[in-house]
């Protein structure tokens, strides 16, 4: 492996540096969002503007921000006992490290946008050593979308590994004890779409709204974590949720259902459970239209106000065209 | 000069990973013991960020900053995305209860060593307004999001945020003071 190479160290926007027309408001914005995220984090909307801002002004990704915020935090807590991690957790991270350092010596790793990859992963070790693939922004359509996927690029390698053995057995999934709650299982199937190549999940934000659509293509259902949507409740209009399906041929996306907004608090997200009345075998996107009530069998890309999708080919987003049979608009309540 | 640890994890030194975990095991469980609401949780944590180590140690700058920097850099950017993620599976989460007990401020780190990094940027947090350093230390310390913050003191939105923002920048300012130090080994 080469020898680690010093990343860029000119970290701000060169002095007078501008973009005709915009003035100094964008660094005002890079800063407001570097400091945000190096403290609070960014909605998936706030990294995607981020993303769009840094690469727009040619600026790098690091600014110096995190790294003030972390020197900070360890100054402040300077004076508190770190003490030791439990033997357990060390015995286990120490047997995950020394087979990290042994792919390493075997060539097993390939760099990419700056960090180290094991270039093969048996499927039950991707959870641990690939716990959330990278997001990436995507266009889609005039909005830029933040996308997360349960890809991490990384084939499976034929070869056996006995990692497995060297750790104690720990679960991720919690045992189930009786119904579960909307939210429960929510939070189960993102878990599970870590590690399960039936549940994906696909993220999508735009400037008002951003949202997550976790679906089990085996189980024909999905739960759509969605904010940013005005209330409905008592209007003449419900929201409808379109799925796009990649195993289909036609380029019409599938019903989803409708639903209403009763109330909005403080940009909180509201769960929508998702039956479509056709399998979606290989949901890549979704969209949400405001329709009139009962929902409709054709939409029109214009109603569209939210949507997401996976960077796969197939057939074209929701709003390249709306068109084409549908099904009747399928009545749920919103939690 | 003696190679970075960092790097001869990047190279797979099975005695710099062990290496690693001994020297900053006991850092990376604090501060996810902080940012996590469950043990099993935090051991998550812990795990996640160690492999983010193992991943990103090729990044590491020494010119920039010192080894441990680097690490609480990489650990609560990961945490933070934890809570982040957490919070949005938490759909019909509350109003966050933000009671400010006088117990939980920084413990006083007078006569404590620190790295060159942490003690520039203690300094420089002394330096700034107090309005200033309350918001870094219930943002930083705390972990309290900038609306949380403006609940919690009364203070506008817009202001906590602006605080936090040129903190920072002030923060940043006092580490590349001296932009070409001697590595940090120990």
């Amino acid at each position: 492996m080469n020898p680690p190479t010093p990343p860029n160290n000119s970290n701000r926007p060169p002095a007078g540096h501008s973009r005709s027309g915009e003035g100094s408001d964008w660094r005002a914005r890079v800063d407001e969002l570097l400091a945000d995220r190096a403290t609070q984090g960014l909605s998936p909307g706030e990294e995607a503007e981020l993303d769009g801002l840094l690469e727009a002004h040619e600026l790098p990704l690091d600014h110096g921000l995190e790294r003030a915020a972390a020197a900070a935090d360890l100054a402040m807590s300077a004076g508190e006992a770190r003490g030791a991690m439990p033997e357990a957790v060390r015995r286990k991270l120490l047997a995950m490290g020394q087979e990290w350092a042994r792919r390493a010596r075997a060539g097993e790793l390939a760099e990419e946008s700056g960090r180290l990859h094991l270039t093969s992963l048996e499927p039950q070790e991707a959870a641990l050593f690939e716990p959330k693939a990278p997001a990436r922004t995507i266009r889609f359509g005039d909005r830029v979308l933040r996308v997360v996927g349960s890809w991490g690029g990384w084939a499976a390698a034929a070869a056996t590994l006995a990692v497995a053995a060297l750790y104690s057995t720990h679960s991720p999934e919690k045992p189930v004890r009786g119904p579960l709650s909307l939210v429960e299982r929510y939070d189960r199937m993102l878990e599970n779409s870590k590690r399960d190549d039936n549940v994906v999940e696909v993220a999508g934000a735009s400037d008002e709204t951003h949202g997550e659509l976790v679906y089990d293509s085996r189980k024909h259902e999905g739960i759509l974590a969605i904010a940013g949507l005005d209330p409905s409740a008592g209007s003449g209009e419900q929201y409808q949720v379109w799925l796009v399906d990649a195993s289909r041929n036609e380029p019409y996306p599938v019903n989803g259902g409708v639903f209403d907004v009763k109330s909005v608090q403080n940009g909180a997200k509201i769960l929508v459970p998702i039956n479509p009345q056709l399998p979606v075998k290989a949901p890549v996107g979704w969209a949400i239209s405001k329709e009139p009530r009962g929902g409709s069998v054709v939409s029109h890309p214009d109603r569209i106000i939210a949507s997401g999708s996976l960077p796969q080919p197939g057939p074209p987003a929701p709003e390249a065209g709306m068109e084409g049979p549908g099904e009747g608009g399928v009545e749920m309540n919103a939690p | 000069m003696a190679e970075q640890l960092l790097h001869l994890v990047a190279r797979g030194d099975p005695k710099a990973v062990g290496e690693l975990l001994d020297r900053y095991g006991g850092l990376v469980y604090s501060l996810a013991r902080r940012f996590c609401y469950s043990p099993s949780e935090v051991e998550d944590a812990v795990q996640e960020v160690f492999v983010a180590l193992w991943q990103s140690a090729v990044r590491f700058d020494p010119t920039l900053g010192s080894e441990e920097t680097f690490v609480a850099t990489v650990t609560r950017r990961r945490l933070i995305d934890r809570r982040r993620r957490a919070q949005r599976r938490a759909a019909h989460s509350a109003e966050a209860d933000v009671s400010l007990a006088a117990s939980e401020d920084p413990p006083d780190a007078d006569g404590v060593d620190m790295s060159e990094d942490a003690q520039r940027a203690g300094e420089a947090l002394s330096g700034l307004r107090p309005d200033q350093q309350q918001c870094l230390r219930l943002s930083i310390y705390r972990g309290l999001s900038h609306e949380e913050i403006a609940q919690a003191t009364g203070i506008p939105l817009g202001t906590v945020k602006t605080h936090v923002r040129r903190g920072l920048i002030a923060l940043r300012e006092a580490l590349e003071k001296n932009p070409a130090r001697p590595s940090e080994t120990k």
